[in-house]
């Protein structure tokens, strides 16, 4: 087992999910942040201990829907430029 | 706004031909494939190690999406046998480190329905009452996987 810390979360979402567009998705209010989620924003998505960095597809109302990257959250961490101070 | 079942020609692909989709849902419902689960597949696997806080708070968020179905549900996807699970776990469930492998007879038997929805391999696994579908996943035993298609945790710094 690694030690490695859990990257936080930004938006809640099942990983195991899919709706009629085939990408996972969740509620707007799931967010850690509701203003970091729009269109193309890079976000930590996930849930438990699963993370994956994930691009907003689409916000449809209160519905997102996000495209998980393959890899681990450490190989993607340079599109997550609003954790950078 | 229309009530009960339709199909918005709209969103009908042009390249099925009619009758090979029940329909189409509204906001308020999942889209059911017409094919029938339980053809030529045995296994449902879903991803992660199935912490029943984890499942209640899926199921609700599915219940707030689809009000209108009427049912709490969870996705998961189907496979013919273990070679096939081991396709999914690669190409669908690769962020899990662990993923559940469930026998449909098992689901069957805890009142547990497996619908087909939204596009092939996905499922959802569904019941009227929360309680009884959070229960009776567990209460199937399934067996827990290591997915050997996982990545890993990585190293990350904040």
């Amino acid at each position: 087992m690694s030690n490695a810390p859990i990257p936080v979360l930004d938006l809640v979402v099942d990983l195991n999910s899919e709706d009629d567009s085939g990408l996972p998705w969740t509620f707007l209010d799931e967010a850690r942040d509701p203003t970091l989620v729009r269109e193309g924003a890079w976000l930590v998505v996930g849930e438990g201990t699963v993370r994956a960095v994930a691009q907003v597809v689409e916000i449809d109302d209160d519905i997102v829907r996000v495209r998980p990257l393959p890899g681990p959250v450490d190989e993607h961490r340079h599109l997550l430029s609003h954790r950078v101070a | 706004m229309p009530t009960g079942l339709w199909l918005p020609e709209s969103r009908v692909p042009l390249s099925l031909p009619l009758g090979s989709v029940r329909f189409v849902s509204a906001d308020a419902l999942p889209r059911i494939r017409l094919a029938r689960v339980g053809t030529g597949a045995s296994l449902v696997v879903r991803g992660g190690e199935l912490d029943p806080v984890l499942s209640k708070a899926d199921a609700v968020r599915f219940h707030r999406r689809y009000p209108r179905w009427g049912r709490y549900g969870v996705s998961a996807y189907l496979g013919a046998d273990d070679e096939e699970v081991d396709v999914i776990c690669e190409t669908r469930l690769e962020r899990f480190a662990t993923v559940a492998v469930f026998d449909l007879s098992a689901l069957e038997a805890a009142a547990i329905e497996v619908v087909p929805t939204f596009r092939r391999p996905h499922i959802t696994l569904a019941h009227g009452n929360l309680e009884v579908l959070v229960n009776g996943l567990s209460s199937c035993e399934p067996r827990i996987l290591v997915n050997r298609h996982h990545h890993g945790p990585g190293v990350f710094r904040p």
